[in-house]
């Protein structure tokens, strides 16, 4: 039941359809119930009529005796077991003395049994044998003498039932029709009345998410103060996240001189208090780092970045930087794949593990990156000694050390990790075709450049 | 060689200074940024080092200032700010190093000599005119396999004019690559060190050109 109200377009398409229908289904009920009583009202002026024409054909000659004139065309009235049927009375005290009969009653020799008519007025009333019938029983005056006669009229009821029954039929299958009709009005209506509301969900969600915020233009004049009031909201808390991010980044970058400082004091010291010095400063500045890492991929946002053109960037570094290597690196990745995730982290990844792989690569780099279902693999190998040799060959974790690396040593890969993490991604050391080390960072793809 | 550093962090200004300057190098320094864009507009230098947060304009802006002016010296960016992100902005800008604090000292020594070799157009460390060789790192200076001692002046003179072998320099700007300090341009200081170098090695290991400056011919 709540998932039936758990939005508001379907909270009001629920109550628009459940009114309609309850309006359609108690005009319908109105309708048939006005239309029951005027088959009723039609039937009752029909037998008024009948009485009337019933009481034009009685004679009574001047013996008193009464005779029933028949026109020659044979009515209901006439045919036995039509159930259309008179019975002409006369008051005699408290008993009513039947007279006359028409003949769907049969011979009133053989079949005199009086019908329990309503008095005064049409009434339902049902025969010994239970048929239901509609008639009354009335004072008539008949031609040629002043006395006053009791006529009953009565024809079944089932007549109207049925005709009833039809029109019930035809108005519920209309109003059926016209239900469906209007729901699907209903729907579309607040489906198209709604659409500000749905696209302000829909922007409200991508903010969430981090990609942007709610556009400023194209709302309707009642939404637009709360769009108004959401958008300087999420700029509040942008500007307020912002703020703390660069209070703390300033205070990490801050850090980072007066360490600069202390290392250069360091060599200076006694020889007991340089090791003590070296590895508290070496602590802060792996601190400072990769909180400073942390700080930046701290917000995982909704962009996303071409792989190739971003690498690409980290490639012109390194060609800088280590420009008297000479080294060959070779950026093999499809210029159509695509980072779902802020290009400057993929930046941070690929910047890492190629300032590693420069270092330790003999001649040759080769990147590349394959699409594997939802993710992306980005693999940097070099020909250089492999990961068991550099580890053997520096005694440490100097595989995971950045360009100046002994400050930050095992810091690089903890923040590659820390950035696949953020995107749910993972990264795995192996070995390059080249014969070094390859390191594979799975990350989230988005579609494809076309 | 003759250096200019660009830092606002007046303590890390002064440590980098004598740092330099006690590996031999002229140094100066400058924390604003306006007056080291002028700096770097107006001197010669065989380096820049640069900090990237600056009062006045920040570094990145003098970078790309200097170099569209056509002002080719190395510049070493030396900043706090170590996002591969700003490695490339920087290098795009138009550095031709980048160094994040904090650094190890001789890391620093070796990538500015490292740069200046560079931008001299030779691939080895060692400078080598004839049989004068002279090592940067060493600061020492053999001719025909032969060590010879050199004072500090002297060593700095001898190797300005080997990085530019086969150029004339002026006496202004050789002052200017061997004196930290403001000098008396008409004092014969230069002469003097001049002497002594011709002295200590061989006679014609330096070319005076009349009214112009003076030349270490090249080895062709």
């Amino acid at each position: 039941m709540n998932e039936l109200f758990n939005t508001m377009p379907r909270r009001v398409v629920v109550m628009a359809v459940v009114s309609s229908i309850v309006i359609l289904g108690l005009t319908a009920l109105l309708m048939i119930y006005f239309y029951r009583a005027h088959e009723i009202r039609e039937m009752d002026s029909l037998l008024s009529q009948d009485t009337q024409i019933a009481v034009q054909r009685f004679r009574v000659d001047e013996n008193g005796a009464i005779t029933h004139h028949r026109t020659g065309t044979e009515t209901l009235y006439d045919r036995p077991g039509s159930d259309w049927v008179w019975q002409l009375f006369t008051p005699n005290g408290q008993v009513m003395t039947l007279l006359d009969q028409s003949d769907s009653l049969g011979d009133l020799s053989e079949h005199n049994t009086a019908l329990p008519f309503p008095v005064g007025r049409f009434e339902n009333f049902k025969t010994r044998e239970g048929l239901a019938m509609r008639g009354q029983l009335s004072e008539v005056s008949l031609f040629g003498t002043d006395e006053v006669y009791m006529l009953g009229i009565a024809a079944p009821s089932l007549h109207v039932a049925e005709e009833v029954e039809e029109a019930a039929t035809f108005i519920g299958s209309t109003f059926l029709g016209l239900g469906c009709l209007l729901s699907l009005l209903v729907f579309t209506v607040v489906r198209t009345g709604l659409k500000p509301l749905a696209r302000l969900q829909g922007e409200l969600e991508q903010m969430q998410r981090g990609g942007g915020s709610i556009s400023e233009r194209g709302w309707p004049t009642d939404l637009q103060p709360i769009v108004g009031e959401l958008r300087e909201l999420d700029q509040r808390i942008a500007s307020l996240i912002d703020r703390h991010r660069r209070q703390a980044s300033d205070l990490a970058h801050s850090l980072k001189t007066p360490l600069a400082i202390m290392s250069r004091i360091v060599p200076d010291l006694p020889e007991q208090e340089r090791a003590k010095i070296v590895d508290q400063t070496d602590r802060i500045t792996t601190a400072v780092r990769r909180n400073l890492s942390r700080l930046r991929t701290g917000a995982k946002t909704a962009n996303s970045c071409p792989v190739h053109d971003t690498v690409e960037d980290i490639v012109f570094a390194m060609e800088v930087l280590f420009r008297e290597r000479d080294l060959d690196i070779r950026n093999k990745i499809d210029q159509n794949i695509v980072f779902r995730g802020d290009a400057d982290d993929l930046k941070e990844i690929a910047g890492i593990l190629l300032d590693n792989a420069c270092k330790w690569a003999e001649t040759t780099i080769h990147i590349d990156c394959d699409c594997v279902g939802p993710d992306l693999i980005l693999a940097i190998g070099d020909d250089g000694p492999g990961m068991n040799n550099r580890r053997a060959a520096t005694g440490s974790n100097a595989d995971n050390t950045t360009r100046d690396g002994e400050f930050v040593s095992g810091i690089g890969l903890l923040i590659v990790e820390d950035i696949a993490e953020l995107y749910e991604g993972s990264v795995q050391l192996g070995q390059s075709h080249l014969g070094g080390a390859e390191i594979r960072v799975t990350l989230p793809a988005g579609p494809r450049k076309s | 060689m003759r250096l200019l550093v660009i830092e606002d962090d007046p303590a890390l200004r002064d440590d980098l200074t004598r740092v330099l300057s006690q590996h031999g190098d002229v140094v100066e320094s400058s924390g604003d940024g306006h007056e080291a864009l002028f700096l770097g507009q107006t001197e010669p230098w065989d380096a820049i080092v640069l900090d990237l947060n600056l009062p006045g304009i920040d570094g990145l802006s003098i970078l790309k200032e200097l170099r569209q002016n056509e002002i080719t010296t190395p510049i070493l960016i030396l900043s706090a700010r170590d996002t591969w992100k700003d490695v490339v902005t920087g290098l795009r800008g138009g550095a031709d190093d980048y160094m994040a604090k904090p650094f190890a000292p001789e890391e620093l020594l070796a990538r500015i000599e490292a740069l200046v070799r560079r931008s001299s157009g030779r691939a080895q460390a060692e400078i080598t005119i004839g049989e004068l060789s002279i090592d940067p790192a060493r600061k020492s200076v053999s001719f025909k396999g032969r060590d010879v001692p050199l004072t500090a002046f002297e060593f700095r003179a001898l190797e300005y004019l080997s990085r530019n072998a086969g150029m004339v320099i002026n006496q202004e700007t050789l002052i200017q690559h061997i004196y930290a300090q403001d000098m008396d341009l008409n004092s014969n200081v230069i002469e003097v060190l001049v002497a002594r170098i011709r002295k200590k090695i061989a006679p014609d290991i330096i070319k005076t050109i009349r009214g112009h400056g003076y030349s270490v011919p090249t080895n062709e």
